[in-house]
């Protein structure tokens, strides 16, 4: 090994690029070199310094203009304002739409019902993604509750909003979850199951950019159900289980995101 | 997407803001930026470097800025940083105010100066660097080497005047 060191090398060592046999080299090549080690010593001071100059601009601060939420809705005003889908992702379509349609069907402000845009109540949503997976005994969701940052992450990047999955609600506990297309677009599906194997599956999906609805109870398929929505979020529970028991679910889930929010 | 993106907002403004020069450009810059992540979010790689992938966005949408700009012929405000300069306080011979750095950065060439950005104020690796300008990463150290000789000779040549601007 070479012990000629050039100054591109020790500009390396002083910003720890080196891999660890040639770093050694170097630390001892300084020990013999005081100009060298003035080198790295300048390199290290002035770096420092130049952090310490360049900090204040690092405002923490983050102007409502470059909020991402508020970037969305901008997008989704322009979009609005087109005429074709073509140019916008995925993500940003889906956010749009499902607000679009959310708003036409007047989701949030009169609670739950099938809108003439065709958008079907988010609990009845909830309820085919039920009868789907819970009876699926290998595959009942995409992602399992012992990845749960990643299962977050990836909700949380279709739906466009921060979002964690409770670990339980009430004496059910999370089981996993997967993103599930709805006519609202992307929704997440997180998986629940109690001591005795019973399953219930709660719904999310983005519904409009500030719409609050209170707690509805309904039965779709035999099943009992609740729905409200916050800030525009809609939430469902569906479940095998009384619909007074899964009404309380509901709102200790409700209060629960609400404190996370 | 907000919780990973978020955080690394202060970090992408300042980047613009001291690569533009221009403060009101910046955060436009990263506007464009944040906008351009919604439409290709979907087209990360799960294990992708998510600091590095921004920092790459930004820097091509500002690259493309500024050529358009030279193109209709750059305008350049006097910005705080030069103010700075103007008024700052008397000082020990030996003392560098922060605004005396920004100053010299502020004067590197172009392409020296993202390198150093990049490196040694937002701490990203060569390898991110060199991934970000699309050079390899020799040249990633070659201009780090010269942008910090520069600087020095910058920082340690206090006794001549402030260089003139040219003003719009």
């Amino acid at each position: 090994m070479s012990t000629q060191v050039t100054d591109e090398e020790l500009q390396a060592y002083a910003d720890n690029e080196l891999e660890a046999e040639r770093r050694l080299i170097v630390a001892r090549y300084l020990a013999d070199n005081s100009d060298a080690a003035k080198k790295v010593a300048a390199i290290v001071a002035q770096t420092a310094l130049v952090r310490a100059a360049t900090a204040p601009l690092r405002d923490p601060a983050i102007p409502q203009h470059l909020r991402i939420e508020r970037l969305a809705a901008r997008a989704q005003d322009r979009r609005h304002s087109r005429s074709g889908f073509g140019g916008w992702s995925s993500l940003v379509a889906a956010f749009v739409s499902v607000f679009v349609l959310g708003a036409a069907s007047g989701w949030g402000l009169h609670g739950i019902g099938v809108g003439s845009s065709g958008v079907r109540p988010l609990v009845e949503e909830a309820a085919d993604t039920y009868v789907v997976y819970e009876p699926d005994r290998l595959h009942p969701v995409e992602i399992s509750a012992s990845n749960r940052d990643e299962l977050n992450t990836w909700v949380s990047s279709r739906l466009g909003r921060p979002l964690s999955a409770p670990d339980t609600i009430g004496d059910f506990n999370l089981l996993g979850g997967r993103v599930i297309a709805t006519s609202r677009g992307p929704a997440a599906m997180f998986m629940y199951v109690n001591g005795l194997g019973k399953r219930i599956v709660m719904l999310v999906c983005p519904l409009s950019l500030h719409g609050t609805a209170p707690i509805t109870d309904s039965s779709p398929d035999g099943l009992s159900g609740v729905s409200w929505s916050d800030q525009g979020v809609g939430y469902s529970l569906v479940g095998p289980i009384q619909g007074k028991e899964l009404h309380d679910l509901g709102q200790r889930v409700r209060s629960e995101m609400a404190d996370k929010a | 997407m907000v919780r990973l993106v978020e955080p690394l907002i202060p970090a992408l403004r300042r980047y613009a803001r001291m690569l533009s020069k221009d403060r009101s450009a910046a955060d436009d810059l990263v506007q464009d930026c944040l906008e351009r992540l919604f439409t290709r979010w979907h087209l990360r790689r799960p294990d992708d470097d998510l600091k590095a992938w921004v920092f790459t966005i930004l820097h091509n949408i500002a690259v493309n800025h500024f050529r358009r700009a030279s193109r209709h012929g750059r305008q350049i405000a006097i910005d705080e940083i030069d103010e700075a300069q103007l008024s700052f306080p008397a000082r020990q011979e030996d003392a560098v105010t922060h605004a005396q750095v920004l100053a010299a950065i502020d004067r590197l060439p172009d392409e020296h100066r993202g390198v150093f950005l990049l490196i040694a104020v937002e701490e990203l690796s060569y390898a991110e660097a060199a991934s970000i300008l699309d050079i390899p990463i020799g040249t990633v150290m070659s201009r780090l080497h010269r942008a910090r000789a520069r600087l020095q000779s910058l920082l340690t040549d206090n006794a001549s005047p402030p260089a003139l601007r040219i003003v719009r």
